[in-house]
């Protein structure tokens, strides 16, 4: 665990590192849609450009009314913190990660860089052949960059990368949804980050031998346990406080949480049409779940399956995506009469403030629960 | 005015237009209790393929939460607050949280009930929020909703990249014309379609000549009287042919005005544009900068029935070439005209709006071709398509030597945060530091 | 400036005639906020005592004056005590509690004391933030908002604004209450907008008309009164209509004092707020003791 930790940590130590030792190319992405087996097929690293929670003075003269995440990634941009990368892509998504990556782009006109449309409208009967376009087009891009084709091969490789680290991860959810789960939020969502920076074939290794360490530990206390959903977050600190309050975090409905990791790609003998209905079939984030609403549901879903006992949204100020969706999932929690508080977030996370809301819902919570459960007090 | 250059003269249009806007407004109520009649929500500012439904109104609530703003403080107020309770961000756009509030609270204004829309239709369009609207009226009540996408990517025109992008917008709107005709038994009329074809084009031909002679001096009209006149057949929905005339009449006499140098500002001697519309509760500000003889000649957003506009080589803007040339097929089906419809830019008209590539060049060619001295650019903190970008767009003004005011508030639709006295403070302190008095008080 | 307007009373109190020595148990709460600081000592069940300071930069000071203010000089120490319990932003620097307790629970319970069971919506409009609790039963939390960041330090900023507007902040809710039409309020986001957006209210000069002093106080009180309002609608179902609660209405906290925030609040939500003998800006401190 603390060899994962080490990497998200120094993350971009990390890719550095990996650049030396591969000769290969670091592709930095900021959206969560990134369809990263193209360009692992191409021999480079996707890397997930993160925010960090660093006060920003340097963005005000390119930005203004962005979340804060956007602008910690423009800032790392600019103060250099990404110069090892050697290309940036965006897919649609987020009109402010949008705004990150093209300023980014226009402060660096040399870096190769890329966008892909991603539908909107996730389940038009067109959806699919117009990502499956893109893809193409992104490949094409790619080929012409490396100077090389992106084999079946390659991509079929990738595809097996990814589903194993996907299908190892979710392995991680498991052991978070035993009734004593055996891992902590904060560590689950800490490999759920690291994830997103690292190569997946040395992670899927790294892994293998992480699950069954984690299995043969002694289960948890018992505790609150929590629901996290809301805007994405680069860091367990909200997680942390939650367990430091009596509470853990069993389950996420985070875009770069369990969204991330959920569903596989089907192999066909199209990829790239099977990369595009892998991608349109994940969870949605709140951007992209417009007409058919699956997103309370599958909130409620995971809160059940995960036997959780409220819920935390944590949505970032600025964030119009989360800000846009909450009437559609407080609905649903109340109607379920599932507890839950909601707060904004901004460069940082407060730690006294946070930490009473989450202890006024552990609060709220604990004596419903004594009564339902018989559990003690003590 | 002691100081008057030019001759003014009122407009002749303005009742005119004023008829056709309340018209629009009174269509909200009449098509949502009307039998038989259906009020949809939904991006009525694409070229409308609507007209092919008898009796089917589309409403934005672009439009609608503006109109709010601009009526009652006080009820706009409310119907944030409406919306802010039930979970919508006090960040989000305006226009959004007074047209869903009011739904929220029930009643309208007048204490009226509010007109329910009976379906959430695509909605292609540049700003996130507009790709979540629909929504709320869709969670509130059980409604259908198809689904639309403001197709898209950067860069220059790419005619590959364009085909499945053209295809898929056809392919949704398609889906949702079928659709309606099946649950709603509303029959759609192809030969409307495709004769509704020729009117946007020649509104925005006329739209073209009104903004080339808005780059004379004096300008005939301004950026207020613009924002009376730009949503006529766009968001604010008449007969096209209505319409037509409309912008014709609009056209006739901008140029009569321009010729005869007739003035909307006769102390005109500085030239500024804007980016995005302004705070709707406060136009008076356009009459505080003319104490400076300052005229505000419009924006990218005012002239948006231009379409998209580039400089050309004798230092005029003219209709950007980069776009694919309109397909020269003949049109005979849904199909054909929907193709034809999309198919002239897959970004659709507004692109200067969403293209971070094109954008911050199209802002200079725009200044440059209208001849402006500076430019106020609100910043906007509710609503991310009226801000993204702006203050890129602004380093790029100054790079050409234009000088940019930005002021501070929370959405055109939105008052809360707009220090109106500030704003004016900053109006004096930019005016003079650009060597400009007032030239009377 | 000679005068701090923003300064209001503290104020202490002991119960007479009763000996904290002859009681079987004795338990206090203390509510150690940004702003004030309160101590309540209950003698088997009954208030015994209370206090009620600002706090000052020093916290733990705050809660050791709190406490010996609402011992009032008996000869009660809190090694006499069998349990105390303390809230608030400062909670931790009470180094005499046994227990921290979050504020929610402490208002709620606090709350239920003070102005009875009827009390389901609670609004605490504190120095720091508001805290809006739905209860039910007995004193159970069924719901909680809590001010956004940005809303941060409203009561705080009410005292700025006391001393700014040289009002003393005793008086400034009634006088707001004076004028023939409440003006729009300034802005409701945050008070480093209000704030300087009030202040250019006063002027006067070519721009706009300026206006009334009253005007200013309805102006900026009711934004403060609207962001509150934007609190306590979260907390009921999503139904038709303007915001509104369920059952009573209990305001806590120091700017429950003030008049020209409560009222417009009692307006839109077309209610009349409970009322109680004590203090309402004990509640915090109430409600630990109690749960202590």
């Amino acid at each position: 665990m603390d060899r994962f930790r080490n990497i998200l940590e120094n993350r971009h130590d990390y890719a550095r590192e990996w650049k030396k030792r591969t000769g290969g190319r670091v592709l930095g992405y900021y959206e969560t849609y990134m369809p990263e087996e193209v360009a692992y097929a191409a021999g480079a690293l996707p890397v997930r450009i993160m925010a960090g929670h660093r006060a920003d003075d340097v963005t005000d003269r390119q930005m203004y009314g962005n979340c804060y995440c956007t602008r910690d990634m423009l800032r790392q941009f600019l103060e250099g913190d990404y110069d090892y990368v050697d290309g940036v892509v965006n897919t649609e998504g987020c009109q402010w990660m949008y705004n990150a990556f093209q300023t980014a782009v226009n402060r660096r006109p040399g870096l190769f860089s890329h966008y892909i449309f991603v539908p909107d409208y996730t389940d038009g009967r067109t959806s699919k052949d117009v990502l499956k376009s893109e893809l193409g087009v992104f490949r094409g891009r790619l080929e012409e960059w490396t100077g090389s084709a992106i084999t079946d091969g390659a991509l079929d490789a990738a595809i097996d990368v990814y589903n194993e680290n996907r299908r190892l991860l979710r392995r991680i959810y498991e052991l978070r949804r035993l009734d004593r789960p055996a891992i902590l939020g904060s560590e689950a969502m800490g490999l759920l980050l690291a994830s997103q920076i690292m190569d997946k074939a040395e992670m899927n290794v790294m892994l293998r031998e992480l699950i069954p360490e984690i299995e043969r530990r002694a289960p948890a206390e018992d505790g609150v346990r929590l629901m996290l959903i809301g805007s994405e977050t680069y860091d367990v600190e909200l997680e942390r406080i939650v367990e430091s309050a009596g509470g853990n975090v069993v389950v996420d409905e985070l875009d770069n949480g369990s969204s991330y990791i959920w569903n596989e790609t089907i192999p066909m003998q199209d990829r790239l049409m099977a990369l595009a209905l892998r991608y349109l079939g994940r969870p949605h984030s709140a951007l992209k779940d417009n007409v058919w609403r699956r997103r309370p549901q599958r909130i409620y879903e995971l809160y059940e399956d995960f036997h959780a006992d409220g819920v935390v949204i944590a949505k970032q100020i600025y964030c119009h995506p989360h800000g846009s969706d909450m009437y559609a999932v407080w609905k649903m929690l109340r109607e379920r009469n599932i507890p839950y508080h909601t707060f904004e977030r901004d460069t940082t996370l407060p730690p006294s403030e946070t930490r009473q809301r989450i202890e006024a819902l552990i609060g709220m919570i604990k004596p419903g629960m004594t009564r339902l459960r018989g559990w003690s007090e003590a | 005015m002691s100081s008057q250059i030019w001759e003014t003269r009122p407009l002749e249009i303005w009742g005119k237009a004023k008829e056709l806007r309340a018209r629009w407004q009174r269509s909200i109520d009449e098509s949502a209790a009307a039998p038989g009649s259906l009020l949809a929500h939904g991006n009525a500012g694409e070229i409308d393929w609507s007209v092919g439904f008898d009796s089917l109104n589309i409403v934005e609530d672009n439009p609608h939460g503006a109109m709010l703003a601009s009526l009652s403080d006080e009820y706009a107020r409310k119907c944030r607050l409406a919306s802010e309770t039930r979970g919508w961000g006090r960040e989000l756009c305006g226009y959004v949280n007074n047209c869903w509030g009011s739904m929220f609270l029930g009643y309208q204004l007048d204490g009226s009930g509010f007109p329910m829309r009976d379906m959430s239709v695509p909605f292609p369009d540049v700003c996130d929020q507009h790709t979540k609207r629909g929504q709320q009226c869709m969670d509130y009540s059980p409604i259908p909703r198809w689904g639309g996408d403001c197709t898209m990517y950067l860069g220059p025109y790419d005619p590959d990249r364009e085909k499945a992008l053209v295809e898929h917008k056809v392919q949704c709107t398609l889906g949702a014309i079928n659709d309606i005709e099946r649950i709603f038994g509303k029959e759609f009329d192809d030969e409307k379609l495709v004769k509704g074809l020729g009117a946007r084009p020649q509104m925005e031909k006329y739209g073209l000549e009104i903004t080339r002679l808005m780059a004379r001096t004096p300008a005939p009209l301004s950026s207020k009287e613009l924002y009376s006149f730009f949503t006529i057949g766009m968001l604010t929905k008449v007969d096209p042919d209505e319409a037509l005339g409309f912008w014709k009449a609009l056209r006739d006499e901008t140029k009569w005005r321009a010729d005869n140098r007739i003035a909307a500002v006769g102390n005109e001697r500085y030239r500024m544009m804007e980016a995005h519309p302004p705070a709707w509760h406060y136009l008076k500000f356009y009459r505080y900068l003319e104490k400076y003889g300052a005229v505000c000649i419009g924006s990218q957003y005012t002239h948006t029935m231009s379409g998209p506009l580039e400089l050309k080589e004798d230092g005029t803007l003219g209709p950007r070439t980069k776009n694919a040339p309109p397909p020269d097929r003949p049109v005979r089906t849904r199909e054909d005209a929907l193709r034809r419809i999309f198919s002239t830019d897959a970004r659709g008209p507004q692109v200067y709006k969403i293209d971070e590539y094109i954008r911050p060049r199209s802002i200079s060619e725009f200044a440059t071709g209208m001849g402006v001295n500076g430019a106020i650019m609100p910043l906007w903190r509710c609503g991310v398509g009226c801000t993204l970008t702006r203050k890129e767009q602004a380093l790029q003004l100054n790079g050409i030597g234009i000088s940019v005011l930005h002021y501070e508030g929370s959405q055109p639709g939105d008052r809360t945060d707009m220090d109106e006295r500030r704003f004016l403070d900053q109006i004096d302190v930019w005016m003079e530091g650009q060597g400009f008095g007032k030239l009377e008080d | 400036m000679s005068e701090a307007y923003w300064r209001w009373p503290e104020s202490s109190w002991l119960r007479e005639g009763r000996d904290w020595r002859d009681a079987s148990g004795v338990a206090a709460g203390i509510d150690v906020g940004t702003t004030s600081t309160q101590a309540a000592i209950f003698c088997d069940g009954e208030l015994h005592g209370y206090a009620n300071i600002h706090t000052g930069p020093d916290f733990r000071a705050a809660a050791e004056r709190a406490m010996a203010l609402a011992a009032g000089g008996s000869g009660l120490k809190t090694e006499n005590m069998q349990r105390i319990a303390a809230t608030g932003f400062g909670a931790r620097n009470a180094v005499c509690a046994t227990k921290f307790l979050d504020e929610v629970q402490c208002h709620g319970r606090g709350a239920r004391f003070m102005y009875g069971p009827e009390a389901t919506t609670v609004a605490d409009l504190g120095g720091q933030t508001t805290k809006c609790v739905r209860l039910y039963d007995w004193d159970r939390v069924r719901d909680f908002v809590m001010s956004d960041k940005c809303a941060t330090g409203m009561g705080r900023s009410v005292e700025m604004m006391a001393d700014m507007l040289q009002v003393p902040i005793t008086e400034m809710g009634a006088r707001s209450l004076d004028v023939e039409k409440d003006p729009e309020p300034v802005s409701t986001t945050c008070y480093s907008f209000a704030n300087p957006e009030t202040i250019g209210l006063l002027r006067t000069g070519f721009k706009e008309a300026p206006y009334s002093g009253n005007e200013v106080l309805a102006a900026y009180l009711f934004a403060v009164a609207w962001r509150i309002l934007g609190s306590i609608g979260k907390l009921y179902d999503l139904d038709a209509g303007d915001v509104k609660v369920h059952g009573s209405l209990a305001f806590t906290g120091g700017l429950a004092k003030n008049a020209g925030i409560t009222r417009r609040l009692e307006r839109a939500l077309g209610t009349t707020a409970l009322s109680s003998v004590h203090d309402p800006q004990l509640a915090g401190a109430i409600g630990a003791a109690l749960l202590a």
